[in-house]
């Protein structure tokens, strides 16, 4: 490794392996099964069936998209999210989404505290579109949970511009702050946050634990309709299946499509003004509140603190701010069921984040080495296609229930394109005359590689096995399709009872499964706090 | 040597021990390519031809750590996560009788010997040089790559560095040689590579 003088062979060896591990055989499972298998029914019986999940689901990908990507270039020039709340932002989607429910739902915390504040207010609200379920309180999930990862991406690119020197040039022609953002620096950024957003875009045409958790029902989005459907193993509803991971794919690329040209009209526009001279000063945006990192810090408190309440609580009627009694009893009656869960879940996300840290690490290596410091999309691919589509491919072909091997390797492909886009900054930023002065020294390649390059990125790495860590933990459909009686997790269980109307229960289940996440990302953490 | 846009063709070079041979010429003409190929880094956007002996040894096929060719940089380089002390010992051969004292006696002979246990990061831009020059003669290389070593510095630390750079090479007398765009640098023999520039 390091800086040795392998072989171009090697080279070419080390990137065959890992694409073939992580993306050929993956998707080569999914077009032999797709080409392999007649499509049943007809495309008009399914698009009377499936038309308007398909529709909403085009609809909320594109809504929260263009928000959140709006969202993200105004907040990118704040303050700088940090490694730590980075960690606590990234909760498991599922622990989120179980947490944030009762603090906005109709007569959840946030109505009380405004019926405590406001003896005028009639609560609970009633209304049917901020109902527990819908496509609103889906919206508001999928959105605070997305942000935080663009921004966070937004952030990381923006730091590579000299954005500095740009400003005081503006500054000095007579251009706002805001506006020589919005001007000079947007149209910047947004072609370097064009991977980032369709990563995101894909994740919500397939998402699936989300939607059941609070997604609405009639209708519901085609990636939820999908797995129910896939339940069902008549003939027409697999092919309904069918039909509807195609619609998928097809929505998933009429929406990457049309972001790309929501950035080429944005382009166009701040280029038009750019051009036309006026320095008019913008008003101030609430969405700047929403980007700067306290707000994503209380907001994760109010989660972790409603999950705590709501796990314990005896009984909490409407208005009352505080439960009536809290007790342990629920988790000590509980462990005995999560015990075994938390093994599962542990052993499988500690072994698939190895796997991927270690594809990732192998891979920036020999890109390193070849002195190709671009980000490669195509390692990207797997989150580039709805996760359903694969995953259903991969069940169809190898089968509802393999055991652990064919789960591990399911969930590695997902962490493996997070842990190499986590590290690759890092990685392609790390000096390699460190490693040719450790060598000039005596050193063989390993001994510089792990004296020298290790050391000096030891909290990327860790943040990056971390990252893997809690890719693993979140994966629901896997886990689901692949081995749901053998393996069940944290989050299949959280799920299941929380989808089931119980979410004091899912509290607990979502707890755990956020402590696990949590633990390993302050490891990582105060592991490598050391002066670097 | 074969750039994306330019050849350089050069005869033959040699430095006698003791000596310091110069290079310099235009940015980009290819001096730290060079002398990154004669430390055996790999170089995949340079095709180079040619033979690299050192005391009898041809170089061609040996790895980096074998050739036993010290490097000192403008950025130093010192380990930013180890000590100044810790630069050292990592430098000195692992057979080297008493390192910790040999460590504090060089840290002694340039008045650093407070800064043992300071960072790297901690140091001024002499220290820094100084350190880095000391950390490269520990492992007792065979020959001395010295790239734009002065460049970072002032110049009435420059000359001062420069001094102390010179007295030291010809305490180990070992050949060495120096890439630089200033002139004034140079020890000895100064070679422009704008010579062997080939379009």
């Amino acid at each position: 490794m390091a800086t040795t003088l392998p072989p171009l062979a090697m080279h070419r060896l080390v990137r065959l392996v890992i694409a073939l591990m992580w993306l050929i055989i993956p998707l080569g499972v999914v077009v032999w099964h797709n080409s392999t298998t007649p499509f049943g029914g007809a495309l008009a019986g399914a698009l009377s069936a499936l038309g308007d999940s398909a529709w909403l689901t085009l609809l909320v990908t594109l809504t929260t998209s263009a928000l959140v990507l709006i969202a993200a270039l105004a907040g990118a020039g704040g303050k700088h999210l940090n490694a730590t709340w980075a960690s606590f932002i990234a909760v498991p989607h599922v622990a989120f989404a179980i947490g944030l429910l009762w603090l906005i739902s109709p007569s959840g915390w946030l109505v009380r505290v405004v019926d405590a504040l406001l003896p005028m207010w009639q609560g609970p609200i009633q209304s049917s579109w901020l109902s527990v379920k819908s496509t609103f309180t889906l919206m508001v999930v999928l959105i605070l949970k997305e942000l935080p990862f663009l921004l966070l991406m937004a952030q990381a690119n923006a730091q590579h511009m000299p954005i500095q020197r740009w400003q005081q040039q503006a500054q000095a022609l007579g251009y706002s702050r805001r506006r020589f953002w919005w001007l000079i620096v947007v149209p910047a950024l947004l072609k370097r946050i064009r991977l980032p957003l369709y990563i995101i875009a894909i994740y919500t045409v397939s998402v699936v634990d989300i939607p059941l958790l609070v997604g609405p029902n009639a209708p519901a989005l085609l990636a939820h309709e999908v797995y129910q459907l896939n339940w069902q193993f008549t003939d027409d509803t697999q092919a309904l299946v069918s039909w509807g991971s195609l619609f998928l794919v097809v929505i998933a690329v009429v929406s990457v499509l049309l972001l790309r040209g929501l950035e080429w009209v944005l382009q166009r526009w701040l280029g038009y003004l750019a051009l036309t001279g006026k320095r008019v000063r913008a008003a101030k945006s609430s969405v700047k509140r929403m980007t700067t990192p306290w707000f994503w810090v209380l907001l994760a408190m109010s989660v972790f603190i409603s999950l705590l309440l709501q796990s314990g609580q005896q009984s909490w009627f409407y208005p009352s701010l505080w439960p009536q009694g809290w007790q342990w009893s629920r988790w000590l009656t509980e462990w005995p069921y999560i015990a075994p869960l938390l093994y599962n879940t542990w052993i499988l996300a500690a072994l698939s984040a190895t796997l991927a840290w270690l594809s990732a690490i192998a891979l920036l290596e020999v890109q390193a080495q070849g002195q190709q410091h671009q980000l490669h999309g195509g390692w990207l691919a797997m989150l580039m296609i709805p996760q359903l589509v694969l995953v259903l491919g991969w069940q169809q072909t190898i089968g509802p229930d393999n055991g652990f091997i064919g789960l591990l390797w399911s969930h590695t492909v997902f962490c493996f394109p997070y842990a190499y886009l986590t590290l690759h900054g890092a990685y392609h930023a790390y000096p390699r005359r460190w490693l040719w002065q450790a060598r000039s020294l005596g050193y063989g390649p390993w001994a510089a590689w792990f004296k020298v390059l290790v050391p000096m990125l030891k909290r990327p790495l860790a943040l990056a096995w971390a990252m893997a860590f809690s890719i693993s933990v979140a994966q629901y459909l896997p886990t689901q399709w692949l081995a749901p009686v053998t393996h069940p997790t944290l989050t299949t269980e959280a799920v299941s009872i929380a989808s089931g109307g119980d979410w004091r229960l899912g509290s607990v289940y979502a707890l755990a499964q956020w402590a696990s996440v949590w633990i390993v990302f302050m490891l990582a953490l105060w592991g490598t706090r050391a002066r670097n | 040597m074969v750039f994306k846009h330019h050849q350089l063709v050069i005869p033959k070079l040699s430095v006698a021990a003791g000596d310091v041979l110069t290079l310099t010429g235009a940015s980009g003409i290819g001096k730290s390519s060079l002398l990154q190929w004669i430390l055996g880094v790999e170089q995949p956007d340079v095709t180079i031809e040619g033979q690299l002996t050192l005391n009898g040894d041809d170089l061609g096929q040996w790895p980096i750590e074998r050739r036993q060719i010290g490097l000192v940089t403008q950025q130093a380089d010192l380990f930013p996560h180890m000590t100044v002390a810790q630069n050292l010992l990592f430098a000195l051969p692992k057979r080297h009788a008493q390192r910790q004292d040999w460590v504090a006696q060089q840290l002694k002979s340039v008045d650093l010997a407070q800064y043992a246990t300071a960072y790297p990061d901690q140091l001024s831009g002499g220290q820094r040089a100084r350190i880095a020059l000391l950390r490269s003669l520990a492992a007792s290389p065979r020959s001395l790559l010295l790239d734009e070593p002065f460049s970072a510095l002032d110049v009435k630390l420059r000359e001062t560095i420069r001094e102390f750079t010179w007295s030291k090479l010809l305490a180990a007398n070992m050949p060495a040689i120096l890439v630089t765009h200033d002139a004034a640098d140079a020890p000895g023999e100064v070679m422009n590579l704008e010579q062997y520039y080939y379009d």
